[in-house]
């Protein structure tokens, strides 16, 4: 039998592995299993340089009923998708004016200083820039909704 | 050249000043010095010259020049550098480019006139020949992403405070950005920065005053709602100075914000506030709420009460009584 202890550590060396599941059966050891979830294997996994992309639950519940979820296409998509955050909180506008073209559309081609949209608070008009190259394929917010401080913006898929 | 000469008659227009004095401060032939001297007269400037006393600047026209703003302006950064431009399409456009050409922190971008002036989301400001001012001043302050709108407001103060100094007249401020006297509408504020990740680069302030219009000169829809500072104190103003007045007041109220926090702007502009303690309803696009202005929190952000007594939080919107 394992200790407590040692089940422990067992837990993290899984944890910290690239396999999904340990079993360990027979004799003193009689039957540990450890199993990951998927999605935990997804976040558990080695961090990647930039953590931009990183799920953030926290304004999900609210867009969930308009906006089909990033999480929801699978964990291929997580790997090479990467949210545009706003800033700060303030009024999202996605073109320079009511009348002027949006800057980006779904399907666009973005670089890194690309300006993707603006958000004003208190008639401070701030240039949101991609700081990411790659396609936008989603559009998170409305025309003239108000965002929070970190919320996801855009969806880009990168590479 | 005919700047530098310009601007040293205007320091100097309490006295003569003789040829020889000119020619050896600016480094050139007296008949260059009279040559300029001809160019500025032609453009509206009257200038006396005595026999063996010198010249003497009589007469300024009411035109704006770098000369005429930076005469004997005792700002520190705000304006030294100052780029003018009779007509532009917009001064943002023009100080941006200046910025990443490297121009220093302080710098203003004026222009008499605004081909493609930028209120609000791009609404047109109105701005006839040498009748207004259209000013955008870079800056370069070490602050976060979300102390940043906060600047709007401290451009706010600064400019009613130099439009009561110098004219007299009592200006207020609509909620973030506008400035009103007697509940008309005679200058407004609009910021911009750039911002790498977290780190602020740059900010634009850009600013539009109504110095000399008459009524007229605004097309019918805005006549209700727009004024001068000409049509509210029956008399013409000099730009240059309402100007330098500006700069002044932004430099010290800049230093206040960078120095104390927005602590210090917060109780200014309170005193300045239209509508303060008063019903009021904002829109937000397509919604708007109804309540009492509480004023502003220590981050600039309006407070609104509505009538089963929540206080919201205001960010963005348009403030109407």
């Amino acid at each position: 039998m394992y200790s407590i202890d040692e089940i422990k550590e067992l837990l993290k060396a899984v944890d910290e592995s690239g396999i999904a599941e340990l079993e360990v059966t027979g004799e003193d050891h009689s039957g540990v299993v450890i199993r990951k979830e998927s999605k935990t294997v997804a976040q558990q996994a080695p961090a990647p340089p930039v953590q931009v992309a990183a799920p953030t639950e926290r304004s999900q519940p609210e867009e969930q009923a308009e906006t089909p979820r990033a999480d929801t296409t699978g964990a291929s998509t997580d790997e090479n998708a990467e949210k545009i955050t706003s800033p700060m909180v303030g009024t999202f506008y996605r073109g320079p004016s009511p009348d002027a073209d949006s800057y980006v559309q779904v399907g666009d081609r973005i670089g890194e200083s690309s300006v993707v949209c603006i958000v004003e608070a208190m008639k401070l008009m701030n240039e949101i820039e991609a700081e990411t190259e790659g396609e936008i394929i989603e559009i998170l917010v409305e025309n003239g909704e108000l965002v929070d401080y970190g919320q996801p913006l855009f969806l880009v898929k990168t590479g | 050249m005919k700047h530098e000469l310009l601007r040293i008659l205007i320091e100097m227009k309490d006295t003569y000043v003789s040829g020889q004095q000119l020619s050896e401060r600016l480094g050139v032939s007296r008949t260059a010095v009279w040559k300029h001297m001809e160019d500025l007269r032609r453009e509206g400037y009257v200038i006396d010259a005595v026999p063996r006393k010198g010249y003497q600047l009589k007469e300024r026209p009411n035109t704006l020049s770098e000369a005429e703003i930076k005469a004997g302006l005792p700002t520190k950064s705000i304006g030294q550098t100052t780029i003018y431009k009779p007509t532009v399409t917009s001064t943002q456009s023009v100080a941006k480019e200046a910025y990443r050409a490297g121009t220093p922190h302080g710098t203003a971008v004026v222009a008499s006139e605004q081909s493609g002036g930028r209120g609000r989301m791009e609404r047109l400001w109105q701005s006839p020949d040498h009748t207004s001012i259209s000013v955008s001043i870079i800056v370069k302050p070490d602050i976060s992403i979300s102390e940043a709108p906060q600047l709007t407001l401290v451009a706010a103060v600064a400019v009613a405070e130099a439009l009561a100094e110098v004219t007299e007249l009592s200006a207020q401020i609509k909620w973030p950005n506008d400035i009103y006297i007697n509940d008309r509408k005679v200058a407004g504020v609009l910021t911009e920065m750039q911002a790498e990740s977290d780190r602020m680069q740059m900010m634009i302030v850009g600013i539009g005053l109504n110095i000399n219009q008459r009524k007229d000169h605004f097309p019918g829809d805005l006549q209700e709602k727009a004024t001068s500072l000409r049509m509210e104190s029956g008399r013409e103003w000099s730009r240059a100075n309402i100007l330098q007045a500006l700069f002044v007041s932004f430099e010290k109220w800049y230093g206040r914000w960078l120095a104390n926090g927005f602590k210090d702007i917060r109780t200014a502009w309170d005193a300045y506030a239209l509508l303060y303690k008063k019903p009021i309803k904002v829109v937000q696009g397509n919604k708007s709420i109804h309540g009492h202005m509480l004023g502003i929190d220590n981050e600039g952000i309006l407070q609104l009460q509505d009538q089963d007594g929540e206080v919201h939080a205001i960010y963005s919107g348009d403030l109407e009584s």
